[in-house]
C-alpha cells in the first residue's frame, strides 16, 4: 500500500466508526446531576445507543423517549406533544414517588434546523411544575465543528442548575472531567496544603440539594477543554470565577499548572518535589521496563495525546504513532515539538477510512487506548478510556504502571469493548 | 400517549436495516449524518461489526454542510473513499436531518453512479421507520438491479429471503437454514442477505421456490413470484423437527402456491376459548418466528391459544385472527394488564415492563432489533434443542 494515503495530515473524510470508537455519550454525562430525569423529543433512532447504554449501566429508570412522528416535525407540534408526554410522564414519576428535581428535555440534531424556542418553552414547562427545574439538552453532533460541541454542551448545562450562594467556603470545584479524579492523587493533598478544605466534583453529591454546595466554592479548576465554557458562564452567573489547568503528563506542565492554582487561591506552593521526583523515577523505569517496545497513543484515552507524547519520547520511551482525529488547540505547540523533534512519528486520524487499508502492526506493541487498540490489532491495549480520573503526578504515574503492566498481558480487547458500554 | 416510550428503548431504525442488508455485498454504505446513526447501527444493531472488513461509514455531517445543502461535500468524499477502497457498489443511506432538509438521496446516489460507474443507491430512510423497511427496501432494490432473467430453472433450487442479524443474530441460525435446505436436497441459490453477494442475486431467477423467513423479506418474494413466477413458502424452522416446513416448501415448488406456515390451521387464539379461565400465551417478535413457533407448539398441543403480536407491523397476509400489531409500549401495557395471557414469548427486556400483579411469565427469545448487544451473544439457536426448550416452556 502507498505511503501517501496515510500520510501525516488532518483531513475531512467520511467517517470510520469502528468498533472501539466512542465514550460517555452525553446523556451519562448529563445523569452526572443528582436527583435528575431526562426525555428525549426526538425521532426513535436517535436515543437507540443511548437507551440500551442506559439499561447496559442500570441508568435506564432515569431516562424516557419522546419518538417524534414526521407529521409532527413538519406541522411544528411536537411541543404540544411534548407537554402531552410531559404530563403523562410526571403522573407515572409521581406514583412511584421519583418526581425529580430536575427535568431535562433532550433534542437531536433536527432540532438545530427547527428553531425551537428552548428558553421560553422551558420556562413556560417551569411554570407548569413548579419545584421542577427544566433544562434543554442537545445530542446534536451536527454541531461537532462549531464553537459549542455536544460535550461542550452538556457540561455547561450541568452546571447550569447551580445557584448562586451567599456563602462562600475554600473549597474548590474540579470541572470538564465526567469521572472523578483518583482519590489517591496529590491534587487533593496539595489543595489542601494550599488552603482549600474541600475539592468537589459533580459525581460526588447524591441529590440535588447537597450538590447546590458546588456554588460554595471559590474557584472552578477546569481540567479538561471541554469544561471551559460552563466555567465562563458559571463565572457570569452564579461568580465563581476560574484557572485552566489542564491534565498534563509533562512534570513541567504539572507543577506550572499547581503554581498557577497556588496564586489564584492567594498561598504558596507547596513542595512538589517528592511527587515530581517519584514521577520521574516511573518514566525511567517504564523506559527501562518497556525496553523500545512501541507504544501507540490515542486521543479518545487521552485528550492531549501530543503532550502524552512529548513526555515519553523525552523520557526515551519509544512513541511510534498516535491516534488523533483532530488536532485540539491546547495540543498544537506539543504537537508542533513532536513532529519537529520525532519527525518519523506517524499521526493517524481514528475515524479517516483509509486506517482500514493500513496493514496491522506487526511489532509487538502496547496501544494506549481501545481505537489504537483494535485499529493497529495491538496485542497489548491499556484499557482506558475518558483519561480515568488521572490527574497530576499521580495521574502519570498511574499511567505508566498500566503500560508496564499492559506490556505483560495479552488483552482481550473484544471484552474490554463489551464492558466498557462506548457510546458514539 | 402511543409515542411515549417510558421504559423499552425504540426498535432499530430503518438505517440499520438497510446497511444490515448490504453488509455482506462488498459494497459501500455510507449513513448521511453526523455520528450517533451510524454508531447506533455499527455499535448497537450490527453484532457482526467487531473484526469486519464491511464498508460501512458516516458522512460527518455538520449543521453548515445542512443549511448549505452540500451534497457536493458527501460525493466528493464518496469518490476519495472508492477509490482506494474499490467497492462493489454505493448505498448512501438517509437519517433524520437529510428528511428535515429534504435531501434527495436518490439523486446523489444517480450522481455518484455516474461519477464512479458503479451500481450505486440512494434509501430514502429517516430514523423514524423500523429496521425491517429497510432491510426489505434494500433487497428490492439490489434484486431489481442484479436479477437476471434466466432460460430454465435449476431443478430444487431455493432462495432464503429475509436473513439479517437484527433478526437471527450472528450466531449459525442462518447457516443453519442454509445446511438444512441443502440436506435436504436443495440447492441453495440466494442467501439474503447474510452471506450474500453480488453473483448470487443475479441468479436468483433460477430458483423454483423462495423460502421467507422473516418478514423482510416478504415483498422482495412477492417481487419475484409476480416478476419470475417463483413461488414462495413463509416460515422458519424451528427446533429439531422441521419436517412441515420442508413439505411446504416442497408442495410449493411442485405447485407454485404461496404458503405460510402455520396460517389458518386451527390453532390460532380466535377459537373460543375452552373455559372462561383459560389464559393464551403472546409471542411478541419477528412475525415469521412468532407463526414458526405457535405451529411448532400446535403440533405438540392444540389446546394452547396462542397469539402472534409484532412490534414492528402487522402484515395481515402473515396473521391469523386475532393476532396484535402492537404499536407501541403503551399498548404492550394495556394488553399485558388485561389478564389474557399467562405467558409471553419475547425478549427478555419485555420483563421491564411487568407489573408483579400481572402474574405473566416471561419465555425469554431475545430480539437484536430490540434488546441489541444486551442478549446478542446469548441468541438462541432457532434450529437445535434450543429452541425445543422454548416449546417446552411454553407447552408447560
Amino acid at each position: 500500500m502507498s505511503c501517501s494515503l496515510i500520510d501525516n495530515v488532518f483531513e475531512v473524510s467520511l467517517h470510520y466508526s469502528s468498533p472501539a470508537h466512542g465514550g460517555w455519550g452525553v446523556l451519562k454525562a448529563a445523569q452526572l446531576i443528582p436527583d435528575s430525569y431526562f426525555l428525549f423529543a426526538s425521532p426513535a433512532a436517535c436515543g437507540r445507543h443511548g437507551a440500551l447504554g442506559a439499561r447496559m449501566e442500570g441508568r435506564k429508570e432515569r431516562v424516557s423517549y419522546l419518538f417524534l412522528t414526521e407529521q409532527s416535525i413538519v406541522s411544528g407540534d411536537y411541543e404540544q406533544m411534548l407537554k402531552d408526554a410531559l404530563e403523562q410522564l410526571f403522573s407515572y414519576l409521581k406514583k412511584r414517588n421519583r418526581v425529580p428535581k430536575v427535568m431535562g428535555i433532550f433534542v437531536s440534531c433536527i432540532d438545530d434546523l427547527l428553531g425551537t424556542d428552548h428558553e421560553s418553552l422551558m420556562a413556560e414547562l417551569e411554570s407548569m411544575y413548579p419545584g421542577v427545574r427544566f433544562i434543554d439538552c442537545h445530542m446534536n453532533p451536527t454541531s461537532t465543528d462549531t464553537g459549542v460541541p455536544p460535550i461542550v454542551n452538556i457540561q455547561n448545562k450541568l452546571y447550569s442548575v447551580l445557584e448562586e450562594n451567599e456563602v462562600r467556603d475554600t473549597g474548590v470545584n474540579i470541572i470538564g472531567n465526567l469521572q472523578a479524579i483518583n482519590p489517591d492523587s496529590e491534587l487533593f493533598e496539595v489543595l489542601s496544603q494550599m488552603g482549600a478544605e474541600k475539592v468537589r466534583h459533580i459525581s460526588d453529591f447524591k441529590s440535588f440539594d447537597e450538590y447546590q454546595d458546588m456554588a460554595k466554592s471559590q474557584l472552578n479548576i477546569v481540567i479538561a477543554p471541554s469544561g471551559e465554557y460552563a466555567c465562563k458562564n458559571m463565572n457570569r452567573k452564579i461568580g465563581v470565577s476560574y484557572e485552566k489547568v489542564l491534565t498534563s503528563f509533562r512534570p513541567e506542565n504539572i507543577r506550572e499548572g499547581y503554581e498557577r492554582i497556588a496564586k489564584r487561591l492567594g498561598s504558596e506552593c507547596p513542595d512538589l518535589e517528592p511527587y515530581e521526583n517519584e514521577a520521574r523515577k516511573a518514566l525511567e523505569e517504564t523506559r527501562d521496563y518497556l525496553d523500545g517496545a512501541p507504544v501507540i497513543l490515542d486521543q479518545e484515552a487521552i485528550t492531549r495525546p501530543f503532550e502524552l507524547a512529548r513526555c515519553l519520547l523525552k523520557a526515551g520511551i519509544n512513541v511510534k504513532r498516535v491516534y488523533s482525529q483532530l488536532l485540539i488547540p491546547s495540543d498544537k505547540e506539543d504537537y508542533k515539538w513532536v513532529m519537529e523533534h520525532y519527525p518519523d512519528i506517524e499521526v493517524r486520524q481514528p475515524q479517516n477510512p483509509k486506517v482500514t487499508i493500513e496493514e496491522k502492526v506487526d511489532e509487538e506493541c502496547i496501544a494506549v487506548g481501545y481505537s489504537a487498540g483494535y485499529i493497529t490489532g495491538a496485542l497489548h491495549v491499556v484499557d482506558i478510556g475518558g483519561q480515568n480520573g488521572l490527574y497530576g503526578y499521580k495521574g502519570l504515574t498511574d499511567l505508566l504502571q498500566k503500560i508496564r503492566d499492559a506490556r505483560d498481558t495479552v488483552s482481550d480487547l473484544k471484552q474490554i469493548l463489551d464492558d466498557a458500554v462506548i457510546i458514539v | 400517549m402511543e409515542q411515549l416510550w417510558i421504559t423499552l428503548p425504540a426498535i432499530a431504525p430503518d438505517y440499520s436495516g438497510v446497511c444490515s442488508a448490504m453488509f455482506d455485498l462488498g459494497g459501500m454504505s455510507i449513513i448521511h449524518d453526523a455520528s450517533g446513526c451510524t454508531g447506533n447501527y455499527t455499535g448497537y444493531d450490527e453484532p457482526r461489526w467487531y473484526g469486519s472488513d464491511s464498508m460501512v461509514y458516516c458522512s460527518g455531517l455538520r449543521e453548515i454542510d445542512a443549511v448549505l445543502g452540500r451534497d457536493d461535500k458527501l460525493i466528493d468524499n464518496v469518490l476519495k473513499t472508492a477509490e482506494y477502497k474499490d467497492p462493489t457498489c454505493i448505498s448512501v443511506i438517509g437519517s433524520p436531518v437529510p428528511m428535515v432538509i429534504g435531501s434527495d438521496m436518490r439523486g446523489i446516489a444517480h450522481e455518484i453512479e455516474c461519477l464512479t460507474g458503479l451500481p450505486a443507491f440512494g434509501f430514502s430512510t429517516n430514523g423514524l421507520g423500523l429496521y425491517n423497511k429497510g432491510v426489505s427496501d434494500a433487497i428490492i432494490a439490489v434484486i431489481k438491479r442484479f436479477i437476471k432473467p434466466c432460460a430454465e430453472k435449476l431443478d430444487k433450487g431455493i432462495n432464503v429471503i429475509g436473513t439479517t442479524p437484527i433478526d437471527f443474530s450472528a450466531n449459525s441460525n442462518a447457516e443453519d437454514i442454509y445446511d438444512l435446505l441443502k440436506n435436504a436436497g436443495y440447492k441453495v441459490l440466494g442467501k439474503l442477505m447474510m452471506g450474500c453477494s453480488i453473483s448470487q442475486i443475479e441468479n436468483l431467477s433460477m430458483a423454483q421456490v423462495n423460502l421467507v423467513v422473516s418478514e423482510s423479506g416478504l415483498n422482495a418474494a412477492r417481487y419475484l413470484y409476480e416478476k419470475y413466477k417463483i413461488p414462495y413458502v413463509a416460515g422458519m424452522f424451528t427446533g429439531t423437527d422441521n419436517s412441515e416446513l420442508l413439505e411446504l416448501i416442497e408442495l410449493s415448488r411442485k405447485d407454485g402456491q404461496n404458503r405460510v406456515l402455520g396460517q389458518n390451521l386451527g390453532n390460532d387464539a380466535s377459537e373460543p376459548a375452552v373455559d372462561k379461565d383459560e389464559k393464551k400465551v403472546l409471542i411478541i417478535g419477528e412475525q415469521i418466528l412468532g407463526n414458526s413457533i405457535r405451529r411448532a407448539v400446535a403440533k405438540k398441543d392444540t389446546k394452547i391459544k396462542i397469539v402472534v403480536g409484532t412490534m414492528t407491523g402487522l402484515r395481515k397476509e402473515l396473521a391469523n385472527e386475532g393476532d396484535l400489531d402492537i404499536t407501541s409500549e403503551e399498548k404492550l401495557i394495556e394488553i399485558m394488564d388485561s389478564g389474557h395471557f399467562s405467558k409471553i414469548v419475547g425478549d427478555p427486556l419485555f420483563g421491564d415492563l411487568l407489573d408483579i400483579a400481572n402474574n405473566i411469565k416471561i419465555v425469554e427469545v431475545p430480539h437484536v432489533a430490540l434488546s441489541s448487544k444486551l442478549y446478542w451473544n446469548q441468541y438462541i439457536h432457532y434450529m437445535q434443542k434450543e429452541m425445543d426448550d422454548i416449546i417446552g416452556q411454553i407447552l408447560a
